[in-house]
């Protein structure tokens, strides 16, 4: 059973880290990243094949060129292609295009690669994927179980961060810049601001976690294949944003524990009756419903985005009355 | 052309014009929308805009606003040209505008809308917002102490918390004006400020468009309430089918025939 906590626990982390990146990008840029999901695959491949090693060394499994690099370096780099992977996207979907076509690209670029990806063997062996992909941490000599534990520890912490660099990007004027676009990009044009650059420093950056929460993942559970970042797998991120409510990092992150957690890892413990491929199917199916549901009856989310309020009067106001209480003390 | 509507684009003052409309034709398909418009506004002059419904005002406030690019012509701004610039130029230049309808960011607050519009602010870059509010917090604090003058000379200032979607449509256009003058304008352009709006709330932004023309900002002014535009605008500039039919004082102009069949539908 403990060992089932460390995958529950490792999901639902996973899935809130790459749930505050699509957060960034749809929750407060308003971008529809519909490929969203082919930046954590990207994560994941990087650094698979920055930890497999050369190809020659990795028996029947084919992929175009690998390294050996130590933790935390293929996390790293994965960041680093996510990031590149972004712009590069958006250069491609966001110049030119209204939201609802910019939207359609970006799931058609994530068909395409998870096509290309499956169809070129020699590329990132095709639809088998990779396997056997070393994890980090590997000289503790822990048990099994305390391992995991304590990569459980690692992604905890690693998730920490992620909330510290989202809350700091949400919550400066450059935040406030992303929301405008969002809400009036015609009018955040009027203002100066160029609409273009901040879309694309969102897809940087929500890529660069995306990438992340791939790495992570790819490194826990020692594989990846193309039908793990097929395209409804972006729905499932986009549920956890839209349950949980949008532009708010505590309620997505607990849409991502409800769609991770609840709706997902608990149809499978539905009873075994009928096609085996019910699960699955009982999954999405939940998944589709609960969209239309929070969308037509709570479209902010379980935990709405919150007002802002400024308070600077207050706050300059306090450390003045301190003083002049000291002066008053001292007669 | 009569001699009221000055062919050389009709700058009244010896300064060089802060805004240059020269020849200006902008076509969609077969349709002329604007066509060979000519004018300039002098730094700290209000020019009006007007012209009945369809005769391509709102189409030449967003040429010169950078949002649809001219067909043929040229818009230069404080010496240089906006014509083949970035959309977002024009504002970072200090030519900003305010829109018809839907202008605000609705899900956004009072402040935060007004706060949106200061340009180059710290923490608007990534590394900036990075650094922390301890980088950003006292340039902020100095911007919301603006704005809630700005909130307060509006009657405003109960309204900073609300989000600007929940506001009237008069509190609304005033939000939008304040967040104009938030973006530090030369000069702005106006899209019937006072459309929709009650006859108080059109005063009082009546008031404040005649207090920012004594703090040297020039507008230009679309607006159909031709009571306002008089009192406000020492010159107009009235178009018709895509033309301009005349250029002058109000009182000029509203005694032309040709004004008064194009613009009130009269026949000679």
């Amino acid at each position: 059973m403990s060992y089932y906590f460390t995958v529950m626990a490792m999901y639902i982390l996973i899935g809130i880290i790459a749930a505050w990146g699509l957060n960034l990008q749809f929750g407060e840029t308003g971008v529809l990243n519909f490929a969203y999901v082919l930046f954590v695959a990207a994560g994941a491949y990087t650094t698979a094949v920055l930890t497999l090693g050369h190809p020659s060394a990795s028996g029947t499994q084919q992929y175009f060129w690998g390294a050996h690099l130590p933790f935390p370096i293929p996390w790293i780099v994965s960041m680093a292609v996510g990031a590149v992977l972004g712009v590069a996207v958006g250069l491609v979907s966001l110049r030119r295009l209204r939201g609802d076509y910019q939207a359609m690209v970006m799931l058609v670029v994530s068909l395409i690669a998870t096509y290309l990806v499956s169809a070129n063997v020699g590329f990132l062996n095709g639809e088998t994927g990779l396997a056997l992909i070393p994890q980090p941490f590997g000289n503790l000599h822990l048990s099994e179980l305390n391992y995991r534990w304590f990569f459980v520890a690692v992604t905890a912490v690693v998730t920490l961060l992620v909330f510290e660099v989202m809350r700091r990007i949400t919550g400066s004027p450059l935040g406030r810049v992303l929301r405008a676009v969002r809400e009036n990009e015609a009018a955040a044009v009027a203002l100066g601001t160029n609409v273009v650059k901040m879309r694309l420093l969102t897809m940087a950056v929500g890529g660069a976690v995306a990438a992340l929460s791939g790495a992570i993942e790819v490194q826990f559970i020692g594989a990846w294949a193309p039908a793990g970042w097929t395209y409804p797998e972006t729905f499932g991120l986009f549920a956890a944003v839209l349950v949980g409510g949008r532009g708010n990092l505590g309620g997505v992150a607990l849409g991502a524990f409800l769609v991770q957690g609840l709706f997902l890892e608990g149809t499978v413990l539905l009873p075994s009756i009928g096609n085996p491929d019910l699960v699955g199917a009982v999954q999405w199916i939940t998944m589709g419903v609960m969209i239309m549901l929070f969308m037509w009856f709570r479209p902010r989310g379980v935990l709405p985005e919150r007002r802002r309020r400024f308070t600077t009067e207050a706050r300059t106001r306090l450390p003045l009355l301190l003083v002049r209480a000291q002066r008053d003390a001292r007669g | 052309m009569t001699e009221i509507d000055r062919p050389t684009a009709g700058a009244p003052s010896r300064t060089a014009p802060l805004l240059a409309v020269d020849d200006v034709s902008v076509a969609f398909g077969g349709v002329r929308a604007v066509d060979h418009l000519s004018f300039d506004v002098a730094p700290g002059s209000i020019v009006g805009l007007i012209g009945p419904n369809g005769a391509g005002k709102s189409t030449a406030l967003k040429v010169i606003g950078g949002e649809v690019k001219p067909t043929s012509g040229r818009v230069r701004f404080d010496g240089a040209d906006l014509v083949g610039a970035a959309p977002y130029e024009a504002a970072r230049r200090g030519l900003v505008r305010t829109f018809q309808l839907g202008g605000e960011f609705a899900r956004l607050t009072v402040m935060e809308n007004l706060l949106v519009a200061v340009p180059g602010q710290k923490g608007e870059t990534l590394l900036g917002a990075l650094a922390g509010r301890r980088w950003w917090r006292a340039s902020q604090d100095a911007e919301v102490r603006k704005a809630r003058d700005i909130l307060g000379g509006l009657q405003l200032r109960d309204k900073e918390d609300a989000y600007a979607g929940d506001l009237s449509g008069g509190q609304r256009k005033l939000v939008e004006i304040a967040r104009a003058l938030m973006a530090r304008p030369k000069m702005l352009l106006l899209d019937e400020p006072m459309a929709g709006v009650n006859r108080s709330l059109a005063r009082r932004i009546e008031e404040t468009l005649a207090r920012l023309r004594s703090d040297g900002i020039a507008l230009l002014l679309v607006e159909h309430e031709l009571g306002s535009v008089e009192r406000l605008c020492e010159r107009v500039v009235v178009m018709a089918n895509g033309s301009k039919i005349a250029e002058g004082d109000m009182t000029e102009v509203r005694s032309r025939d040709d004004v008064l069949s194009a613009y009130l539908g009269r026949r000679k």
